[in-house]
């Protein structure tokens, strides 16, 4: 009830009155140690920073936060620390960049975040200045030395390496090695590394000719990103990727002069090489000259989606990079839009999906990868639980954070088993060797599939 | 310095408050609880009555026990010093109802008959409920924690009161909560002050949130042959849809009490469904339950309206049965409660037995005649019962028991785990230790 | 205090990695969800009971106030801890210990997070009722001390309805049962006491919680008005027939333009106000209350009514309730938001109020509130980098929460009085109104060691450190 003896508390005027007996504020004004800050065009962006209201509702989507529930573990926990650098009241120091790199850049908090922060785009920049500063963990540091610069950015030495790994796995040299001391012998991490090694192809993807034509009636030209690591991991699905678009009345060019998309070096804050491999496929197909360019690897579709903000300030690309970004689709939001040709022979299988990160949250691509799938007469989608927590996969996180990626991988097989499904259903090359790899692991008869090459499988089932 | 005469508390309260609101000490024995009778009784007319005579009381450390319509008086252990006793049921006035708030506020004298007439004018209900309405009031009910037989869908009255205006021990007025339906300014003492019997402040005025009042009213009466398919018959109900508001379990002694239903040999068992709300929903739930029931009952009756509002109102004024000579609330959880149709007691009789086995809670009642048993053995009959309903993770009270039983036990149990806050509390409210003093847990 | 000792006495009972003390890693632990922000002196995170009496009973020897957090997603500043002060959080206290289906409860640990809790009930066809905007990350501790409320406490009441008992300890270890398997018990009720104390009282370890059955049908109701003040009057005319729906939210104009910016929620973008009202029961109730809402809503001057029934179409529906406040992100980098309450009758009048201070003091505000209650969100949108913004949106809010105490009504509904409220206390309620509740605080917290400085006024609401930040997120972060 009202009491008219007791006013209307004061309201302030100015912020003069700060610091008069309240009990509760910042206990120091200066820095808590004499690291580095941010700084440079490429630091995270204060408008970014503050968009961040830290309502906490991005906690539970968040794959590091779920598992140890630390709040440093945590989408508004890294923001925290960040928003603390840029305030001058922390430098850059170990301690901060082991909770930024425990983070799997799975964006799932951006896809739950109300306030629309920029998280992605926050934990590159945040990287790139963790980078700058010669910061990263050793284990970052040593991978991006060899793999990131050295081989993503070069095809050639990457198919170079790939074939020396398949010969590794293949020659038998692997079991030996494995079932010698060798590996205990091995610094952990590389120990480590050999385990996680992703398994090679049995047959490349090597593009056989620049177009491939469209099977009847040509509807559209799509421009297909072949990649890096994936024509040499999964070549079986990009090579399904290509017939099912012929299937559906596409010529598809795979231009020669394409690279990398860049996503790799871009989240771990390699700013400049991945605009670098931006340019180039930008180059490339524009010169194809192609309808609309398509992607089979959640990761890479991501990353070419944002082109146009990556070149925002390049006078010369800016404009092309956001056509390229624009004309950009993964390749099972292009086939649900088309819409595709449903096989019309029943392919009788339990198939459950695995939500790529890069798809669901960073593209906010759900359904569709679902619509193909029920597309296919006979087949049976069950869902799993938590389908779009992180499997642990995100890029090379595996190695730089095998704990934490293997305590992910376990969740989700044990969530993908509990559906009793004949194929796990996936859209993104790094998930696919992850879930083959936790199924190996675990001894299951279920095996991983691309969802082309599950729709591809049903389209030769035809009669 | 003159010769004072020394003046009795009646004449010092008629000099206070106005012969009026003092009751003639040969009728002192009306406000007896148990065996005390109290020094003197007041009937203040409104609030500045009340606070003086608690300012008096506060400064002459003089007790007060303060009293509604006397239905539960019986409830609470002995009072432990001379005082007097306070009657509230002047303060009785409607002070704000407003339909379309779905909020009442109305005095703590008021009964709660009178409370449920001027809603149901309107359509409205509130569940706070307790035996003998047309003499149990708002300030007793909440005092003695009292709740009804549809208090499983419906909750406990602490659920449904959203203010309160107490008078404190030394007569200051102080408000808690307001008139919101949704409230978290400030600790919530409306909940304290619910079921305190008395023993923090004196309540002077509530505020109630409501309900729509249910279109109908039915239920559905089985007979089951013995208490495991009555059971199973129960929780079956409680597991569908269309479960009722109340589910009441009665051995065949306790359905012998209730007036309204027909004769029942022994071992029979009673199930009671009762039903409210809109009427399509009312005949589905009529409907169902009895298909539900039919294949194990012995009998099944549908009530409809009036037969199943005095149905209601009989399972509500059982606890408060006029010839029973003890009576044992026992509150334990749903699975629990259902054991205490197998307890026995070497020393006791069997009880008749109602259970609450929707909300988890049960009466035990006898009439037999205890005035020539030993109160210690019968008092260490009841310990046993309240043992066994701790055990089950409840409590259990002794609401009603012969006199001499009384100093024998604690009529509430053996003090809770939160006793020592309890005391602080008592402590904080009642330095003095005036207010119904000695009845409420460990002699609070 | 003897700090090095404190913390060494706290790492032998939780463990060296429990303990966390060093500033880099308390800079996540110096913020909750709403605005205020301090930075503790430690952070601990037991893993059972006895560890967490062990921590509070050290904390109390060396006289250190502690505060409890749960995932910090608190809008009132409950979890905010003095520099000086411990936080005992309760990460590795997050298992539901039991789900009893006969007596529809469950036992779980206070970090257990409130929708964890409700999907894992719904396995057994039950649900935890209580559900707070946050309850994807807010946990049950939190809600306990808060009183956390949301959409559906409208028909089912808010948590403090739906708690049967706790384990609880107070400021000197002490471990206590409140209220107990039964839902009745004997003695003051002192666990009623204790939910919405704010963790003045003690700190939860473990809850006992009400589950309640899945109906059998459930409707959601779009209602499509040209202006707020008839989606008032829908609202009263709805109430007034004797129904109370399972919800009853209204979405006003600016909102609505706010969520179908980022999410195509089905409101139509030109609405005045929407009325999202949810029925739950038997079929045939939910039937019959259906055919009068619909009246109700068309009887009021409703543009449209939309009906949903299947799950997908109702989760589409409440995505505009759910992610409104996010969505006021793409209209301003800041907001604060008013819990105020008023009897439901003065809604249009409270809303007309809120419209006449947005334009005299130049501020946004937009309204998105659980309108069957009475319970008010107005939420101001605004740009903290501006000079003297802040102080206009906090006078703007003083008169916003005088208004609601002048009509009847209180100052929070659901979140808390805390730190950014307590200044307010006295419009609705005398000292000694007040002097009555610090006798419960006393009783449980004698020497106020828990949670200190929040809820009662103690003149230092306005006066926030200065922060070394060149402008802020919330409005005093």
């Amino acid at each position: 009830m009202p009491n008219p003896e007791h006013p209307t508390p004061p309201v302030p005027t100015s912020d003069t009155d700060a610091g008069h007996g309240f009990p509760y504020g910042i206990p120091f004004t200066g820095s808590l140690n004499d690291g580095p800050g941010f700084s440079g065009p490429d630091a995270p962006a204060e408008p970014d920073l503050y968009r961040c209201v830290h309502c906490g509702l991005c906690l539970s989507a968040c794959p590091t936060y779920v598992t140890t529930r630390l709040e440093a573990e945590s989408p508004r926990g890294r923001i925290a620390l960040m928003k603390a650098v840029h305030e001058g009241r922390t430098g850059i120091s170990d301690r901060l960049v082991s909770h930024w790199e425990l983070c799997l850049q799975c964006r799932a908090c951006e896809a739950v975040c109300p306030s629309g922060v920029p998280y992605g785009r926050l934990m590159e920049h945040t990287r790139a200045q963790v980078q700058e500063h010669g910061l990263q963990g050793p284990e970052l540091s040593r991978l991006s030395r060899i793999f990131l610069r050295a081989a993503l950015p070069h095809p050639r030495r990457l198919h170079l390496a790939a074939h020396l790994i398949r010969l590794y796995q293949r020659s038998g040299l692997q079991s030996l090695i494995r079932r010698s001391r060798l590996l205990r012998i091995l610094p952990g991490s590389l120990a480590q590394m050999e385990t996680q090694m992703p398994v090679m192809a049995p047959r490349f993807f090597t593009p056989a000719r620049q177009v491939y034509p469209a099977h009847g009636e040509r509807r559209i030209t799509v421009g297909l990103l072949s990649g890096c690591v994936m024509p040499l991991m999964q070549g079986d699905a990009m090579r399904a990727a290509v017939r099912v678009l012929q299937r559906n009345g596409c010529d598809v060019a795979v231009p020669p002069a394409q690279a990398c998309c860049g996503a790799l070096n871009l989240h771990a804050g390699d700013l400049e090489m991945g605009r670098q491999m931006a340019r180039r496929n930008i180059d490339a197909f524009r010169a194809a000259g192609v309808d609309v360019i398509v992607t089979a690897s959640a990761g890479c579709g991501s990353s070419m989606k944002e082109y146009g903000d990556l070149l925002r300030d390049d006078p010369e690309y800016a404009a092309a990079a956001q056509d390229f970004a624009s004309s950009t689709r993964d390749i099972t939001e292009f086939l649900a839009a088309l819409p595709l040709d449903p096989p019309n022979a029943e392919y009788p299988r339990r198939v459950t999906m695995q939500d790529p990160c890069h798809l669901a949250h960073a593209q906010r691509i759900t359904d569709a990868p679902r619509q193909v799938l029920r597309s296919i007469p006979g087949l049976q989608l069950t869902e799993m639980a938590e389908s779009s927590l992180c499997c642990g996969s995100a890029g090379f996180y595996s190695l730089i954070q095998p704990a934490m990626s293997q305590q992910l991988q376990r969740r989700k097989i044990d969530h993908a088993l509990a559906t009793e499904p004949d194929l796990i259903a996936s859209a993104n090359p790094g998930c696919i060797a992850q879930l083959e790899q936790g199924l190996r692991s675990a001894g299951a008869a279920a095996q991983v599939r691309h969802v082309v090459e599950i729709l591809d499988d049903a389209y030769q089932a035809e009669t | 310095m003159s010769p004072t005469v020394p003046r009795t508390p009646s004449a010092r309260l008629s000099d206070l408050i106005g012969p009026d609101g003092t009751v003639h000490p040969a009728e002192l024995t009306r406000y007896d609880i148990g065996p005390f009778t109290p020094l003197a009784a007041v009937r203040p007319a409104d609030r500045q009555e009340l606070t003086a005579v608690l300012r008096w009381a506060a400064q002459t450390s003089t007790a007060v026990y303060p009293s509604g319509g006397r239905t539960q008086i019986d409830l609470g252990n002995p009072p432990a010093k001379p005082g007097i006793a306070l009657d509230l049921t002047r303060l009785d006035r409607l002070v704000d109802f407003q339909p379309a708030d779905l909020t009442i506020s109305a005095e703590a004298g008021m009964t709660i008959a009178r409370l449920h007439d001027i809603l149901a004018q309107d359509g409205k209900y509130v569940p706070i409920s307790a035996p003998l309405p047309s003499r149990a009031t708002i300030g007793g009910t909440l005092a003695a924690g009292a709740s009804g037989p549809l208090r499983a869908a419906y909750g406990l009255p602490r659920d449904w009161l959203i203010g309160i205006t107490v008078a404190d021990a030394n007569g200051v007025l102080t408000n808690a909560g307001g008139k919101v339906v949704k409230n978290v300014t400030g600790y919530d003492l409306n909940r304290i002050y619910t079921g305190s019997l008395g023993s923090l402040a004196v309540t002077v005025e509530t505020t109630f949130k409501l309900a729509p009042a249910s279109q109908e009213l039915a239920a559905v009466v089985a007979r089951f042959p013995n208490a495991p398919t009555a059971i199973h018959a129960a929780q079956t109900l409680q597991n569908q849809h269309y479960a009722p508001l109340g589910l009441h379990l009665l051995n065949h002694c306790a359905a012998a009490a209730i007036p309204t239903l027909p004769p029942i040999d022994a071992p029979e068992f009673t199930a009671i469904a009762l039903i409210g709300g809109r009427a399509s929903s009312v005949r589905r739930r009529l409907h169902d339950t009895a298909a539900l029931w039919q294949p194990d009952a012995l009998s099944v009756a549908l009530l409809q309206n009036d037969p199943a509002s005095d149905l209601i109102a009989a399972l509500t004024d059982l606890p408060a049965h006029p010839t029973a000579t003890l009576v044992v609330r026992v509150n334990a959880p749903p699975s629990e409660i259902t054991n205490f149709f197998n307890f026995t007691e070497p020393h006791l009789p069997p009880p008749a037995l109602a259970a609450d086995v929707a909300f988890g809670g049960a009466r035990l009642l006898w009439w037999d005649d205890f005035t020539a048993a030993d109160p210690r053995i019968v008092a260490a009959a009841l310990q046993n019962i309240q043992q066994s309903a701790i055990a089950a993770g409840g409590s259990a009270v002794i609401e009603r028991c012969p006199h001499p039983v009384k100093p024998c036990l604690d009529v509430w149990g053996p003090p809770p785990s939160g006793i020592a806050v309890m005391r602080r509390l008592k402590a904080q409210f009642d330095p003095a230790g005036i207010l119904n003093p000695g009845r409420f847990v460990g002699g609070l | 205090m003897a700090a090095p000792d404190l913390l060494a006495q706290l790492r032998s009972v939780v463990g060296d990695d429990y303990v966390i003390a060093h500033p880099e890693d308390l800079l996540v632990y110096e913020y909750d969800g709403s605005v205020d922000r301090s930075m503790p002196r430690a952070v601990v995170l037991p893993a059972s009971t006895d560890e967490a009496s062990q921590v509070i009973a050290l904390a109390y020897q060396a006289g250190v106030p502690v505060v409890g957090r749960g995932s910090g997603t608190g809008l009132s500043g409950g979890a905010i801890t003095p520099p000086d002060g411990l936080q005992v959080a309760f990460p590795r206290m997050a298992r539901i210990l039991k789900i009893d289906t006969l007596n529809r409860t469950a036992l779980v640990e206070p970090g257990v997070i409130n929708l964890d809790l409700d999907n894992y009930a719904r396995k057994f066809g039950l649900r935890y009722a209580p559900d707070p905007s946050s309850q994807r990350a807010c946990s049950l501790g939190g809600n306990v001390a808060e009183n956390a409320g949301g959409p559906h406490c409208l028909a089912y009441g808010t948590t403090t309805n739906h708690v049967i008992g706790m384990e609880v300890i107070l400021e000197d270890g002490a471990i206590v049962n409140l209220g107990a398997l039964a839902r009745e018990t004997v003695g003051y009720d002192l666990r009623g006491a204790f939910v919405g104390s704010e963790g003045t009282f003690g700190i939860a370890t473990k809850i006992l919680v009400r589950l309640l059955p899945l109906p059998e049908s459930v409707r959601t109701f779009l209602g499509i008005f040209a202006d707020i003040d008839s989606a008032c009057t829908a609202v009263s005319a709805i109430i007034g027939h004797g129904i109370i729906p399972a919800a009853l939210e209204m979405i006003d104009a600016l909102s609505i333009r706010a969520v179908q910016n980022v999410t195509d929620a089905g409101y139509p973008n030109d609405a005045g106000a929407v009325l999202l009202i949810e029925l739950e029961g038997l079929h045939e109730e939910v039937d019959e209350l259906s055919a009068e809402v619909e009246a109700a809503l068309w009887d009021t001057g409703a543009a449209d009514v939309r009906i949903a029934e299947a799950d997908a179409e109702r989760e589409r529906l409440w995505v505009g309730r759910k992610t409104a406040f996010g969505a006021f992100g793409a209209i301003a980098p800041n907001y604060y938001l008013v819990d105020g309450v008023v009897p439901r009758t003065r809604l249009t009048h409270m809303l007309r109020k809120v419209s006449e201070v947005s334009h005299r003091y130049g501020i946004t505000i937009a309204n998105v509130f659980h309108a069957g209650d009475g319970n008010l969100h107005p939420c101001m949108l605004f740009d903290a980098r501006e000079p003297g913004v802040m102080d206009n949106a906090m006078a703007a809010a003083a008169e916003l929460m005088a208004e609601c105490a002048a009509l009847g009504g209180t100052l929070s509904g659901e979140h808390g009085i805390g730190l950014e409220k307590k200044e307010f206390m006295p419009l609705v309620y005398t000292d000694d109104d007040m002097a009555a509740m610090q006798k419960v605080r006393n009783a449980f917290a004698p020497d106020n060691r828990l949670n200190p400085g929040k809820i009662f006024p103690d003149g230092s609401y306005y006066h926030p450190a200065p922060h070394p930040a060149r402008h802020t997120a919330g409005l005093y972060a």
